[in-house]
């Protein structure tokens, strides 16, 4: 079997079943009961954050301004301050979160797909997630996502790492499994959580190569940023060295027509690396942003008072680049002679974007290049643009949103995706949404790509 | 043309003091000096904040600088061990005073510091009922520790007068019999920047003094 034409010719819009699937959360109510603040502190609608939400996060899960004073449930002490004057005599002091420091994320869905044998269905609870943060002492914080069900499976941890924070901020570091800050957008911050972005998460199917920056990679990372002029803004940039293992679109196409080709990429795996880390190389990325306006990248000039009204307002600008490159496996040659190389096949996902506040409007998109280059020779480039507006209304727990995607692979048809939905914030924690994607024309006849609209609500708690 | 001598009118004379003033007032002057000095004392009250809150932990008020002995009390200001914890949190202390240690837990503590005012000292481990003392003959912020129980904190602040409070659960504090002048304030807390005000204290009365710190 010509593998490499299976992979072309069956699998774009199975793997699109798996672009199209909900993915954790981030909105994580352990932070609320830790500082006992509302979801929209740091959310403009979860999981979506605002800029202070950005400044918590950037600052290892701590409030910017006088963390300790804004925490309501106390953590647990391991050694008093003081002990850090008897260092190194001593041990360093820390602390342990003292409350609750788990959260639940459930999911539940009704979609209507015309073009589908079924039509239209419920999928009961369709998704519940367990999340789970906290710090741990004044420097290191610990954060995961973990599926606990998934349309009727088991799921698996999203992501799961510790970091640390230097008092600057120049420098940080964390490690485990979690999405790159190479990533043009986060996924996992997405406000519409229907179709995921396709920047992330497009594989380049003839080549067999099902990289995504989402949901994770297993790593570890350096981080750091510098406030801007005035405490406005700022620099943000990153390096990481991953595994670059398959992303999870493997474990989402297992029941699909490419199973037995991932079935036969898991064998060709095995026997050459371990399990779909195929190869010994690693792959690197680094990335680079800058925000001209609003509030600084780790919340100086903000107030000292935690604010739930008008918040999510930021006017700002954010030029981001990044490169990540990476090797994987593929397989090369044809018919009798083909075979998989664990190095088959050198990659590189590189692209701009750009992320506007404009008081109740946020505009962002980007453009990003894929390229694989196989060692017998192919090539194989796609560039996927992408522009999404987010609208915050009079009513702030309404807000629109529109996303527009375009895919120019130069091994298939160019197509284009557009995204539409409307969520409503029942509570802080409770968001109702309804979504709907259209697809261009020249996109695949496939489910995916078919005009499909869901309901949905999540709870958050 | 003739001229009269017009005598200058007789000037005002003053009252003659009666004779016996002079003792008098030599009287009046002993009879203050022998007064207690906290008869011609102030006190200074105020409060101590932060962010509009009272200050948490309690923080130590105090004079600085007096260009004068102080001798220490007598009797030992005593800290205890209870519960995990040292009683009190903080305790200002007049340099020189001798501090016993209780332990009143069923379990047993040890006392040291890595603050350098104090030699770093380390009293060692002991049970319950004992106590071990120990001198403080240098000014400064000391820390005191637990080896057994890491979680334990305290601090001794030692001053050079006795002119000093710890504050109260609202944030308030009082220093009294302190002789008038003018004086340099200033508030020591374990966490935010220290802060100082200069205060007129009258011969009598109160002068109010607030402070609100910063991280």
């Amino acid at each position: 079997m010509n593998t490499t034409a299976a992979l072309f010719g069956i699998s774009l819009g199975s793997v699109a079943i798996w672009l199209a699937t909900a993915v954790p959360a981030s909105a994580i109510p352990p932070f609320a009961r830790k500082y006992h603040t509302s979801c929209l502190t740091c959310h403009v609608t979860p999981p979506k954050l605002n800029a202070f939400g950005r400044a918590f996060k950037n600052r290892g899960y701590r409030m910017p301004g006088d963390d300790e004073e804004l925490i309501k449930e106390k953590q647990v002490p391991i050694g008093s301050p003081s002990w850090k004057r008897v260092w190194p005599e001593g041990t360093w002091p820390s602390s342990i979160p003292g409350g609750n420091y788990f959260g639940i994320d459930v999911e539940a869905n009704f979609e209507v797909n015309p073009s589908a044998a079924v039509t239209n269905s419920f999928d009961g609870i369709g998704e519940v997630g367990l999340l789970f943060g906290g710090t741990l002492g004044e420097s290191f914080s610990f954060y995961s996502d973990i599926e606990l069900f998934e349309n009727g499976s088991p799921g698996g941890i999203g992501r799961l790492f510790v970091q640390y924070s230097h008092p600057s901020n120049y420098f940080n570091v964390r490690i485990g499994q979690f999405e790159p800050r190479a990533a043009p957008f986060s996924n996992h911050l997405r406000l519409s959580r229907f179709t995921g972005y396709l920047m992330n998460l497009y594989p380049t199917v003839p080549a067999g190569n099902f990289f995504g920056f989402s949901p994770n990679q297993k790593g570890v990372e350096i981080w750091g940023g510098k406030e801007g002029p005035g405490k406005k803004g700022g620099l943000m940039w990153s390096a990481g060295v991953v595994n670059g293992n398959f992303g999870g679109a493997v474990e989402a196409l297992e029941d699909s027509p490419l199973s037995d080709l991932i079935e036969e990429l898991e064998l060709a795996a095995d026997t050459h690396g371990n399990g779909l880390d195929v190869n010994s190389e690693k792959d690197f990325y680094f990335q680079a942003s800058y925000k001209i306006g609003g509030l600084g990248v780790f919340g100086s000039g903000g107030s000292d008072v935690l604010v739930q009204a008008k918040n999510w307002r930021d006017n700002s600008l954010t030029l981001n680049g990044y490169y990540y490159r990476g090797v994987t496996g593929a397989f090369v040659g044809d018919g009798p002679t083909e075979d998989f190389s664990p190095n088959g096949n050198t990659f590189y996902r590189t692209g701009v974007t750009f992320d506007a506040w404009i008081y109740d409007l946020n505009v962002f998109g980007g453009w990003q290049r894929n390229h694989d280059s196989i060692i017998d020779g192919r090539i194989y480039r796609n560039d996927i643009t992408m522009v999404e507006a987010n609208y915050v209304t009079p009513w702030p727990w309404l807000q629109p949103l529109v996303r527009f995607e375009r895919v120019r692979p130069d091994f298939a048809p160019s197509f284009t995706r557009t995204t539409l939905s409307l969520s409503m914030m029942i509570r802080a924690n409770v968001v109702f949404t309804v979504d709907g994607v259209v697809s261009g024309k020249q996109a695949p006849e496939l489910r995916p790509f078919d005009d499909r609209f869901r309901m949905g609500l999540r709870v958050y708690f | 043309m003739s001229t009269s001598i017009v005598s200058p009118p007789r000037a005002r004379q003053l009252p003659r003091p009666p004779r016996q003033l002079p003792l008098v007032l030599l009287t009046v002057g002993l009879a203050l000096s022998l007064l207690p000095t906290s008869a011609l004392a102030g006190t200074i009250t105020g409060k101590v904040q932060y962010k509009g809150r009272p200050i948490k932990p309690e923080a130590v008020v105090y004079i600085d600088s007096l260009n004068k002995h102080f001798p220490p009390p007598s009797k030992p200001v005593v800290i205890d061990q209870v519960k995990m914890k040292f009683v009190p949190h903080v305790t200002p202390i007049v340099v020189g005073t001798t501090v016993r240690f209780l332990n009143s837990d069923s379990v047993q503590h040890n006392v040291f510091t890595p603050s350098k005012v104090a030699d770093k000292f380390n009293l060692g481990t002991w049970p319950s009922g004992q106590s071990k003392n120990y001198t403080f003959k240098r000014p400064g912020e000391v820390v005191l520790l637990c080896k057994v129980h890491p979680e334990m904190e305290a601090y001794v602040v030692v001053l050079t007068n006795p002119f000093f409070s710890t504050t109260t659960r609202d944030g308030s504090f009082t220093i009294t019999a302190v002789p008038p002048g003018t004086y340099t304030l200033k508030v020591w807390h374990e966490k935010r920047k220290p802060a100082t005000q200069t205060v007129t204290v009258p011969a009598s009365g109160n002068v109010q003094v607030n402070f609100n710190l910063r991280r």
